[in-house]
């Protein structure tokens, strides 16, 4: 078996490959793969929602229809292939409880990580999940660097469950997630020296946003409502699961955002506040301008508008909410966007049906252009504007010459013609120039 | 740890100095004259903890002599600075330097944090905070390049193959350990049809282009070979290189490591600072006339204890001496405030106390030098002038 795990993805013949070269290149030349007419339809959709086209993708939303691939994205129920869930259960980690990952080395375990994130995004037919995934990792960002958070971070991903789901729920999980509660110093936040940290970040960057209309003492309140808890680190138990310390926290009455939550509350304070601030209109505002941002590109006064009003009416549902857009013909005629390198990547691993196994070689790549998951230090999550993003050019252009050349160890891409590209030529030379040409880095 | 009240005082907000973050940014679509005869600050980061106590020794103190009997520098030994100091002799090779008026030497500079951790305080200074736990969570290079504008593709480099935190939660710098790194394999024809494709008014084609005129400049750049053949010197030769080949290159870091001297200082310690003088020496001369807009700073995380230990080495400690070569610099005597080594004078029962913060070095550097917004790169901290610029 050699360190090369490579993935077949094909519609209904998914093989994971264990080394067996003739076999799997066989199987994959039975995968339909017929070259599509450029931007059609179809292969805007998949820009739109899911990481840009694929051979396996493109031939499942030829079969069942766009308007059902749509509503079968927003669902993000889809079975992954075989070859992905190998994959991901070889990548071990993932299946630890933090306490469990103790003598791992750090590295290790991050690199699982970024790798599953990976994968899961090229190889995924729930594309539209993937991206929502990306979307909460930044809007409610853990910094694997600070702390043990890497050991956290797999359980995290898990308690913020369906990235599709409710807004609410998810918003009430990761308040009380060991990771987020050790990354912005929730066990710091005592009755008798209250820290703030987590209370301000809530408020600024998870519910209301900056701009929601809270104030400074709304911050204070939120704090103390949010008091006594903490990390499980006491002898002889599990270790790092959150826990609730009555001692420490402040059971007097607060105020917060002008409703009251009476005193004695303990540890219903969390669930108590967290209404409020999911309840409060500034959330469902702050949501919809984040997601119209993520899936158009720009902000869209309109378009927020519309969203809100589908979040309030199903109550806080994340794929109610982005159905309008998501089904509009206007998502599929906007201007394109440009790609971060996330998206530069899976999209060009897609792209020209590359079997990966998202190891160091590729990843290397990912943190040249500045883009590793869960490697961005401050809460608000790696930016979104493209200004940030477009000093990249060499390493991007790196990669994509590398994957051309068939040079990323882990990776190989076969001699069958690329998706929703057209080389001008046939040949490495040719699929880097259209990897390289601008046009690919947006979408 | 984020220090509640001290991470609010930036964001990423505030570096895109209040124009909206998203899609109205003052930096959407603008073009920026890349600086080809900017200001360049090198940042050399000693790591492990350097002995300033021998780097700028007070070599006419009793207490220094009875607190380092074998480590102690000789008192005609190695340059006279002036007030009782003496530059060590394995630092020599920075003598015409000095002479030039192009060093300045500072000591009992450090940080607030008092761990005594060689993580604490690395981070503490990376972040460009006070203490590990307080200020934004990001580096203060990070900060730097996103609240001053600049577009050339080598506007940042580290040279090395690991991203220092100084860079983290900003854009990245380009990581090289060699001038050679910085090109694309492959033909002239190639290059020609990339060029193609990147030639309409889009900012992607635009920094695309930025990026090509880049390679070409540093395409026929060597490195120059008069630099000693250790790792800083091969370093700051291709900082050399790309100084004077004005691609807008404005920070650039370099790391030397092993500090740590905690048995057999003497020789080992005089190795690094061989090391280190000979390739700063090389650098200044190699230069030339681009010395006028190179600042470089030597800098590490805290100093040692003042007693030598029974291994002839020296453990962790506090206040350390601190370097800057370039021009219209305080040069003469050793900068700063000396706080002594009294037992009443110290920090805790054994260390150097810092009298400097590391912070107001860079910060004037930062402000000064690189024309940049030193309340946006060290928050909370209140940056003076006439630090080290004179």
């Amino acid at each position: 078996m050699t360190r090369r795990d490579l993935l077949v993805a094909g519609a209904g013949t998914a093989v994971l490959a264990t080394g067996c070269g003739p076999v799997v290149r066989r199987l994959h030349a039975m995968a339909p793969a017929a070259p599509p007419d450029p931007k059609t339809e179809e292969i805007r959709l998949l820009d739109r929602l899911h990481y840009g086209p694929s051979g396996p993708d493109l031939a499942r939303i030829r079969d069942m229809g766009t308007a059902a691939w749509i509503d079968d994205q927003l669902k993000g129920e889809a079975e992954d292939p075989p070859g992905l869930v190998f994959a991901l259960h070889r990548l071990d980690v993932l299946a630890f409880e933090p306490d469990d990952l103790r003598g791992r080395p750090e590295d290790e375990v991050l690199r699982q990580l970024q790798s599953a994130a990976v994968l899961r995004a090229t190889y995924s037919p729930n594309g539209l999940r993937a991206r929502l995934e990306e979307h909460w990792a930044d809007r409610f960002n853990v910094y694997a660097r600070k702390g043990l958070a890497t050991y956290r971070l797999a359980r995290y991903r898990d308690t913020l469950g369906d990235p599709l789901g409710s807004h609410p729920e998810m918003i009430r999980r990761l308040a009380k997630s060991p990771a987020m509660l050790a990354y912005l110093d929730g066990p710091q936040n005592v009755k008798e020296k209250p820290n703030e940290n987590l209370a301000r970040e809530l408020l600024e960057l998870h519910t209301l946003g900056v701009n929601g209309g809270y104030s400074q003492r709304d911050v204070m309140e939120v704090a103390r409502c949010l008091t006594g808890w903490r990390l499980e680190n006491r002898f002889l138990r599990r270790r790092g699961n959150a826990l609730f310390d009555a001692k420490r926290h402040d059971d007097g009455p607060k105020t917060v955002l002008g409703r009251t939550i009476p005193a004695g509350g303990g540890e219903k304070d969390l669930v108590a506040v967290l209404d409020i601030l999911t309840e409060h209109p500034s959330t469902a505002r702050y949501c919809a301008e984040g997601l119209v941002r993520r899936l158009l590109g720009r902000d869209d006064e309109r378009w927020t508008a519309r969203l809100v009003k589908a979040y309030v009416a199903s109550k806080g549902s994340i794929r109610e909410t982005l159905r309008p857009l998501a089904t509009s013909q206007e998502l599929l005629d906007a201007a394109p966007r440009e790609k971060r390198p996330f998206e530069t990547v899976v999209s060009a691993l897609r792209a020209v049906n590359a079997r990966t196994d998202a190891g160091p070689a590729l990843l290397g790549h990912l943190a040249a252009m500045g883009h590793s998951p869960y490697e961005w230090p401050m809460p608000d999550g790696y930016p979104m504007e493209p200004e940030a993003w477009r000093g990249g050019s060499l390493p991007r252009w790196r990669f994509g010459l590398d994957l051309a050349r068939n040079r990323i160890e882990g990776t190989e891409v076969p001699d069958d013609p690329p998706v929703g590209l057209s080389p001008k030529r046939p040949g490495p030379d040719g699929l880097a120039l259209a990897l390289l040409d601008p046009r690919f880095a947006q979408c | 740890m984020l220090g509640c009240d001290s991470y609010r005082l930036w964001s990423r907000r505030d570096a895109l100095a209040g124009a909206a973050v998203f899609g109205l940014s003052a930096l959407a679509g603008a073009s920026f004259a890349s600086r080809p005869d900017g200001e360049i600050l090198v940042v050399i980061f000693l790591r492990g903890g350097w002995d300033g106590l021998t780097v700028v020794a007070p070599t006419e103190d009793p207490l220094y002599r009875r607190a380092r009997p074998t480590l102690g520098i000789g008192e005609r030994a190695g340059l006279d600075l002036g007030d009782g100091f003496r530059l060590t002799p394995a630092l020599d090779a920075l003598r015409p330097v000095r002479d030039a008026g192009r060093l300045a030497i500072l000591h009992a500079v450090g940080s607030g944090d008092g761990t005594r951790s060689h993580f604490e305080a690395m981070t503490a200074m990376e972040r460009g905070a006070n203490r590990e736990g307080e200020g934004p969570p990001g580096g203060w290079i990070a900060r730097h390049l996103l609240s001053t504008p600049g577009d050339a593709p080598l506007r940042a480099v580290a040279v090395g193959s690991l991203l220092p935190d100084s860079f983290r939660g900003g854009p990245a710098p380009v990581l090289l350990e060699r001038v050679e790194d910085y090109r694309l394999d492959i033909s002239d024809g190639f290059l020609g049809e990339l060029r193609a494709l990147h030639a309409d008014a889009s900012p992607l084609a635009a920094a695309g282009r930025r990026t090509l005129d880049a390679l070409d400049s540093v395409r026929t750049l060597k490195a120059d070979p008069s630099f000693p053949d250790s790792g800083l010197g091969r370093g700051l030769s291709q900082v050399s290189a790309l100084a004077k080949a004005r691609v807008g290159l404005e920070i650039a870091t370099l790391d030397l490591g092993l500090w740590d001297t905690h048995a057999g200082q003497g020789p080992w310690m005089s190795r690094l600072l061989g090391e280190l003088g000979e390739a700063l020496s090389a650098f200044d001369r190699s230069l030339g006339e681009a010395r006028s807009r190179v600042t470089t700073v030597v800098m590490s995380e805290f100093g040692r204890r003042i007693e030598e230990n029974a291994a002839l080495g020296t453990d962790h400690g506090r206040g350390t001496a601190m370097l800057v070569m370039g021009e219209g610099l305080r040069s003469t005597g050793v900068l700063g405030r000396w706080p002594g080594l009294r037992p009443e004078d110290r920090d805790g029962p054994g260390d150097l106390r810092v009298t400097t913060d590391y912070r107001s070095i860079l910060s004037e550097l930062v402000g000064r030098r690189l024309g940049g917004r030193p309340e946006a790169v060290f928050p909370g901290f209140a940056a003076s002038s006439g630090v080290v610029l004179a």
